[in-house]
């Protein structure tokens, strides 16, 4: 019977005529026996080629649109200040409480609750979240959630993996608890899952927009809210630094949430433009054009005032509010390369990192960015004219934030390729480099070449590698000899169930036992092993890639007698050996990086 | 006065691994009188007053024009239990106006803290009499660097500031004490305390640079001190080993505390109006029922099927709190330690006899000095620099740092140090750190292996008269002295003297 070939609409029309009137909120599926019936009949007569899927009834929207500041709350409705994320949708309890983030409004100094934002409420939802407002704590609880959860989505993203806690003794999803006004304090910070931020009055030396004696929150600050999420999910991928922490570590935990909260206005499209227009294209300018009247001397009325870029100053608001001539810190210090000598401190030790990533992000990108002002000044445009045609601006806008997004997920998909335990800044250089290769191996944005002079010129070299070139500094990869075997017994990959993760984590143990004196740890020592977990992404090509990373930490303690201790306990003296495991999609080791 | 109190019997210390141990019968010990009158004699004395857990030492020296006094330090502190300050400090400054009549050849102040200064402020009425030649302090109090004195000046607002936040926090938070104990010894403010004592360490610190008629010279590590006419011409000279120059690499770690953990002590600016203050309108305010209860998941008190109000206050509090002392504590301690290593130490020689001040100093100021490298190690055993070694294997007294802290007489520099000298360790027991995590003051083990090679005397070994009362010696200190190679103990009324 010669059959005729029907079109998706035609079959998409009989199918929804077949379907009675959906219920409004409630979509059918396909257990439903209407349903069921339709499609049965559907496929008596269908072609020999797959049918078609139609979706059919309401169907809960990918999104939620939520307002927040893209900075914060000082700046009120200054352009690209309130901006909407499209947060993941999920369904949502009162506070906001889902499955992954659970805000509860407990304010420890007053010893009371703040009334929970109900995000499904329908009043709500229609208007895209609860209006910005600084009075309002429903919109307080509404930014924390849809910033801490659009954090999360961007590490989730770059490592095509859930983000679950991990300790040696298993893996949990991770839940973040927020409280967005714990206490009545200057601070924010996370403790392991829980992340805590205070409100305070503004000092009487107070600069910029921020009134003295005003309230100021620090879940109303963009940068304040992603640093604290950041830590909370680095304390879940990498426990192991937070728990040895020697070295850099400390330094490097704080420099990478504030490098995630600073990339993470990148993707604020209209704040970007304005800066954008704002700096002539140069966004790692430090001040702002003003509104006014250019080079007008004295400043005579508010838009005359050059105004603090936001893109580089780290938490602006917070910096005012305590009497500090800009944001608490900056993403470009200057290059120093004595610095690595002299600040111990871990959150400005932490800095010089952040000053090496940036240099790398705005040194690609004005490479990239080279072109379009090429084509602007060849078709007339006049590269010191203060205003950019808009299209330049958003053409510079978008590439802005495809390098931001490029040098974070570089960023990001390099934590699994750090030392165990205890790290340094040439650590992570090299994690970068290698994770970036592995990902991109011919670097068109040459992200690599900018991150290794960023480095460089902070005085950041790793020690071990020979050469400060790209091989170099690439993780080398395993020698097979000294090995037994290079490939342990994985299975259900990428994402086992428990009881495959149990069986993985044996699989490892067992590599790990006979091979620990090539693996440089001691043998017959116990040892400790933070649970394999994937990285995923899909190269230029489109080939997916798959590489897995799992920690392993040996401490070795002995009681060793000083002379100085005369008592029969003595002193204990502790050694800690610790190696990160990387494997390929195959499942064989492809690198095996010591702990310096 | 009944002659029979003045004597004092002393059986000989056992002390195993000393030479000391072979001698035989007991020593006895005059207990001196209160007057000047035996420093005609040509020795050198150092005398540990016992305050509780504090410095203050007097130095005298003979000379062709009687006795020269240097006064190293006066001050006392509470520590975490209270029990620091005995109430002895008046007595001692107005034994000390006797003995000196109150001429003062030099004064050497350490650093700032309350137990090393809080005397000269306390004591003012007895001080302002007194006729002061010279004073030298550590290079960290100079105005003439408004870098150094900015910095200081915001670390003790910090101070303040926590000190107030802390004093207000509720009782069971972590660590309470032992913040508050440090953060009292750094501004010298003795809150919820009656009185407290009296005196400020800015007060003295104020007395210290305006109050004595004379400009207070700052040194540091590698500076060449002048030393007062009339102690030169007794044959002393000083040297100064420590603190390191302030732009010193190890130093600079610590310069940038202001930036980096400043912000977490900020808290308390005006936080006694915390209740006061509403970040919100009372409206807004609700009861932990309007959560859905997955909300208290992972602290819901165990067995309750829905979470009461009180029980979820208390236990999302101790949540919270349980994050903030941590960073809190670690603030505080960095504070604590930074002070403490502007310690100035000063090495005396006088006729060829080396004598060891090494204020608080820690690890960071020990290792400036001790070791050679310019990136100093903390490995105990390290080899340490040839001058270091020099000194410490010819001293004749140490006074032993941090009252005998773990961590502020490093274990190569015990290891690097000759036998038969004298130590002296003014310190007073359950004041700081505890047993459990080997962290008491003054630290046992340090204290055996300080006895091992030397005769070490405590000031909490003699038993004062405090208000009226006689405070006894600590518990496990013992009544006997070790006999020094060289010289002789003698006990006063609150106060050891080592003559040489």
């Amino acid at each position: 019977m010669k059959r005729t070939k029907r079109t998706v609409s035609e079959h998409a029309t009989k199918r929804v005529d077949a379907l009675p009137r959906p219920v409004y909120g409630v979509a059918p599926t396909a257990d439903d026996p209407t349903v069921k019936d339709a499609l049965l009949d559907w496929s008596k007569d269908a072609p020999t080629y797959p049918p078609p899927t139609i979706e059919v009834g309401i169907q809960p929207p990918l999104h939620r649109p939520l307002k927040v500041y893209a900075i914060d709350s000082s700046r009120g409705k200054l352009p690209g200040n309130i901006i909407t994320l499209m947060v993941k949708y999920e369904k949502l309890k009162p506070g906001p409480i889902g499955e992954r983030i659970c805000v509860v409004d407990y304010d420890g100094s007053r010893e009371c609750f703040y009334d929970p934002v109900d995000l499904d409420d329908p009043l709500i939802a229609i208007q895209g979240g609860v209006e910005p407002s600084e009075s309002d704590p429903h919109f307080h609880q509404q930014m924390v959630y849809a910033i801490a959860s659009e954090t999360l989505r961007r590490f989730e993203s770059a490592l095509g993996r859930t983000i679950r806690n991990r300790s040696t003794s298993g893996t949990t999803p991770l839940r973040m608890l927020i409280y967005p006004h714990a206490r009545r304090e200057a601070n924010a910070f996370a403790q392991r899952n829980s992340l805590v931020f205070g409100y305070f009055r503004a000092r009487a030396s107070a600069t910029g927009r921020i009134a003295p004696g005003q309230t100021v929150f620090t879940c109303l600050m963009h940068d304040v809210v992603v640093h604290t999420t950041t830590h909370a999910i680095l304390n879940a991928l990498r426990p192991d630094l937070l728990e040895n922490g020697t070295g850099d570590s400390d330094a490097f935990l704080e420099g990478f949430c504030d490098l995630s909260a600073m990339l993470a206005h990148y993707s604020h499209r209209d704040a970007l433009i304005d800066t954008i227009q704002r700096t002539g294209g140069l966004i790692y300018k430090s001040l702002l054009r003003t509104d006014g009247e250019i080079g007008a001397g004295v400043p005579q009325i508010q838009a005359d005032l050059m105004p603090n870029n936001p893109f580089v100053a780290l938490a602006l608001g917070f910096g005012e509010a305590t009497g500090m001539a800009g944001g608490l810190r900056t993403v470009l210090p200057d290059p120093d390369a004595s610095a690595l000598d002299k600040v111990r401190e871990p959150h400005q030790r932490g800095q010089i990192l952040l000053g090496a990533v940036f240099d790398a992000f705005f040194s690609i990108y004005v490479r990239r960015s080279q072109a379009l002002f090429r084509i602007y000044r060849s078709g007339g445009g006049r590269s010191d004219s203060p205003d950019l045609p808009p299209p330049l601006a958003e053409s510079l806008a978008d590439e802005a934030s495809r390098v931001a997004t490029r040098v974070f997920n570089t960023c990001v998909r390099a934590l699994d390729y750090c030392p165990t335990g205890c790290m340094y800044f040439g650590d992570y250089l090299r994690a970068c480099i290698t994770a970036d290769y592995a990902c991109d191996p011919t670097d068109k944005f040459g992200v690599r070449d900018s991150f290794m002079q960023g480095f460089r010129q902070r005085g950041i070299t790793p020690k071990g590698a020979s050469f400060f070139t790209e091989g170099a500094l690439r993780w080398p990869k395993v020698d097979a000899n000294p090995f037994k075997s290079l490939r342990p017994h994985f299975v259900g990959l990428p994402e086992p169930d428990a009881s495959q993760q149990e069986q993985n984590q044996e699989a490892l143990r067992d590599f790990i036992r006979v091979n620990a004196s090539a693996l440089s740890l001691r043998r017959n020592i116990p040892f400790d092993v933070y649970p394999l977990e994937a990285i995923r992404w899909t190269t230029l090509d489109d080939t997916p890639q798959l590489v897995l990373a799992a920690q392993v930490s040996q401490v070795t303690r002995s009681r060793k007698r000083s002379s100085l201790d005369n008592e029969a306990k003595g002193d204990e003296s502790r050694s800690f050996a610790g190696v990160t495991l990387v494997f390929d999609s195959s499942g064989a080791l492809r690198h095996a990086i010591r702990t310096s | 006065m009944n002659k029979k109190n003045l004597k004092q019997t002393f059986p000989t210390t056992i002390v195993p691994g000393t030479r000391e141990m072979k001698m035989p019968g007991p020593v006895t010990m005059s207990r001196s009188t209160p007057t000047g009158s035996e420093n005609n004699s040509d020795s050198l004395r150092v005398r540990m007053y016992r305050v509780g857990f504090g410095d203050f030492f007097l130095m005298t020296i003979p000379s062709d024009s009687g006795p020269q006094h240097i006064l190293i330090d006066c001050g006392v502190t509470g520590g975490r239990t209270g029990k620091g300050d005995l109430g002895t400090i008046k007595d001692a400054v107005a034994d000390m106006a006797t003995e000196t009549q109150k001429k003062l050849a030099l004064i050497i102040v350490t650093h700032r803290h309350m137990d090393h200064i809080i005397g000269f402020s306390r004591c003012a009425e007895q001080f302002k009499d007194f006729e002061v030649a010279e004073i030298w302090m550590s290079i960290w109090e100079t105005e003439y660097d408004s870098k150094i004195s900015e910095l200081q000046a915001d670390l003790n607002s910090i101070a303040l500031s926590a000190q107030n936040y802390i004093a207000l926090a509720a009782d069971d938070m972590p660590q309470k004490q032992d913040m508050s104990a440090m953060l009292q010894n750094a501004t010298g403010l003795v809150l919820g305390m009656k009185g407290g004592g009296g005196g400020t360490n800015a007060a003295s610190l104020a007395l210290l640079k305006n109050g004595f008629g004379v400009k207070p010279k700052y040194y540091c590590k590698g500076q060449q001190v002048e030393m007062p006419k009339v102690l030169a011409g007794a044959g002393l000279s000083a040297e100064i080993l420590g603190p390191p120059p302030t732009d010193a690499t190890q130093f600079m770690k610590l310069m940038d505390l202001r930036k980096g953990v400043g912000q977490y002590l900020q808290a308390a600016e005006s936080s006694r109006s915390s209740k006061i203050f509403r970040p919100f309108l009372e409206a807004w305010q609700t009861e932990a029922s309007s959560y859905p209860e997955s909300a208290f998941r992972e602290w819901k008190p165990r067995g309750s099927v829905k979470p009461s109000t009180r029980g979820v206050n208390r236990a999302l509090e101790k949540a919270v709190q349980a994050a903030q002392p941590a960073a809190l504590m670690s603030a505080v301690k960095r504070l604590d330690d930074f002070l403490n290593n502007q310690s100035l130490v000063v090495l005396f020689t006088y006729k060829g006899k080396k004598l060891l001040f090494a204020g608080d100093a820690q690890g960071g100021n020990w290792e400036y000095w001790m070791y050679d490298d310019a990136q100093p190690t903390t490995t105990p055993s390290g080899k340490i620099g040839k001058d270091a070694a020099a000194v410490l294997s010819d001293l004749v007294f140490y006074k032993v740092g941090h009252h005998g802290s773990t961590n502020a007489t490093p274990i190569a520099a015990v290891e690097n140090m000759n036998s038969g000298f004298v130590a002296m360790c003014s310190t007073q027991e359950d004041c700081f750190g505890s047993v459990d995590n080997n962290s008491e003051v003054p630290r046992r083990p340090l204290l055996n292996a300080l006895s091992a090679k030397c005769a070490l005397v405590r000031s909490d070994q003699i038993d004062v008269k405090a208000r009226g009362k006689v405070v006894p010696r600590s518990q496990d200190t013992d009544s006997a002295f070790h006999i020094p190679k060289a010289g002789q103990f003698k006990v006063g009324s609150c106060y050891v003297d080592y003559l040489l």
